[in-house]
């Protein structure tokens, strides 16, 4: 057999190949074996008999007559039809309706009972009006390159900011707990008072709950249940040091992670600096303050002074960021605007470049403008999924 | 319900070629001048109907070192539609007189 016969007779092929796929798999294979039976004698025929003037082109197009057989087989078959008929005829029912809504609402219950973050979307967070809760830190927006928050700003949130309700301190870091290795994480003594926390007992803490409490831990009570048998021991061992068990946590309450089976309660942020330097505090003041002649708007865009000097010598501990509640607005002052302005002088007079605003109901985010050594703030319910 | 079949005047056509002894898919469209896109279908709706049936040929072909073949013939429901088609459509008994005394 010549090329210019077997250059058709393969095209042919491919394309009757090709068409098969359009047929139903398990009429498949007649179908093709039924063409293929039928292209061989037509070759043959075309060619040995040269009755055609152009048996490829004609050879060709008996092929192409294959896609529109298959796609007669596709639409065509009985158990097709029925397949679509008896689909169409069941979606339409009300029993499948139901059972298609308890299968959605199945899944839905056993992966948020399974899987804390899915959970955490889908339930309210376990915190007295999460939506005022923010957290903030030194850094960027992940956890990795976040760190501590000068103590001048904490100190400055707590005393005179019109906007912050309250602001807790915390940072969390591994260690042995009565020869168990878990999460310990040292909190400031306002930081479950602000989150309102309930204890086992349901009871809340208050202002004075850690007062003289040097110390001082409270037990998560996933940690509580799986070190102490849901026993509550007076005193643990952490690091080679004992400290005095004053309460265990609500099973609902968890922050960041739940993997923290120890809250401890630690001391101000002022008093944590112990090698503060006096020449780093200095330069601290001096950029917090704004110059003779220098307007908000000039401030904002004066970068920092050296920021890797002095940033790290002040802040609040490893890995800590800051939780705050905003305060809630007297309803005459409440429009975006009025706020913005009040908290930017605020922000340019004290704590300039960076901002951490209020806007509407909900605490924003912004990152100023101070290179990679910003502050980062969020709601907190926005800020959950980064952890 | 089968004889009440009403056939397209092309069906008709190769309902009558598969009696006068055409019985391969190829050899129909050589002998009606049809596409291989319009005589598949059509022998796939005339099977489906019952009008005709379909066989592979013997495995003796195989022996001839080529593929088999499926062949189709006329079933007596076919016979009798093509009866009632031949009523229908006049001019279907000189389109196929020539092959018929061929």
């Amino acid at each position: 057999v010549n090329r210019r016969a077997i250059e058709p007779y393969l095209v042919a092929r491919c394309l009757i190949r090709a068409a098969a796929w359009i047929v139903p798999s398990r009429s498949r294979a007649d179908w093709q074996r039924e063409w293929m039976g039928e292209l061989h004698y037509a070759q043959r025929t075309l060619w040995e008999e040269g009755r055609e003037l152009a048996p490829g082109s004609r050879l060709v197009g008996f092929a192409l007559g294959a896609f529109q057989d298959a796609a007669w087989y596709r639409t065509h078959t009985w158990s097709g039809e029925h397949f679509k008929w008896t689909v169409a005829r069941g979606t339409e029912s009300a029993s499948f309706c139901l059972f298609a809504i308890g299968i959605i609402l199945a899944l839905i219950t056993v992966t948020s009972g399974f899987l804390p973050r899915t959970r955490a979307a889908l339930l309210r967070l376990p915190y007295t009006d999460p939506d005022r809760i923010a957290t903030v830190a030194q850094g960027d927006a992940t956890l990795a390159v976040r760190s501590g928050i000068r103590d001048e700003w904490v100190r400055w949130w707590r005393t005179d900011s019109h906007l912050i309700e309250g602001a807790a301190t915390y940072f969390w870091s591994e260690k042995t707990v009565d020869r168990r290795g878990t999460q310990v994480a040292t909190v400031s003594p306002d930081f479950f008072q602000l989150l309102g926390a309930r204890t086992e007992e349901k009871r809340r803490f208050a202002s004075n709950s850690f007062e003289n409490c040097g110390d001082c831990v409270v037990l998560s009570n996933d940690f509580w249940r799986k070190a102490y048998d849901g026993k509550t021991p007076a005193s643990i061992v952490m690091d080679g040091t004992r400290f005095r068990v004053i309460a265990v946590l609500n099973k609902e309450f968890w922050f960041l992670t739940r993997r923290i089976g120890v809250w401890a309660i630690g001391r101000e942020p002022q008093r944590e600096n112990r090698g503060r330097d006096p020449a780093s505090a200095r330069r601290h003041r001096r950029a917090g303050s704004r110059g003779a002649g220098i307007d908000c708007a000039g401030e904002r865009r004066q970068p920092l002074v050296e920021p890797d000097r002095y940033f790290f010598t002040e802040h609040t501990g490893s890995r800590s960021v800051l939780v705050l509640r905003a305060r809630a607005y007297p309803r005459h002052r409440n429009d975006s605007a009025s706020r913005s302005r009040e908290f930017r002088a605020m922000e340019c007079a004290r704590i300039s470049p960076c901002a951490v605003f209020l806007l509407q109901d909900r605490i924003a985010a912004r990152r100023c403008a101070a290179g990679r050594f910003g502050i980062y703030a969020s709601a907190f319910d926005h800020d959950v999924g980064r952890y | 319900m089968k004889d009440e079949i009403k056939l397209t005047h092309t069906s008709a056509l190769v309902l009558k070629v598969v009696s006068g002894g055409c019985n391969y898919g190829f050899d129909i469209m050589e002998r009606t001048g049809l596409q291989s896109g319009t005589v598949y279908p059509i022998l796939r709706r005339l099977e489906e109907s019952g009008l005709i049936l379909a066989r592979w040929e013997p495995q003796a072909a195989q022996q001839l070192q080529r593929p088999q073949r499926r062949y189709y013939k006329l079933t007596r429901a076919g016979e009798r539609t093509l009866v009632k088609a031949a009523l229908r459509y006049p001019l279907l008994q000189n389109l196929t007189a020539g092959e018929e005394k061929r």
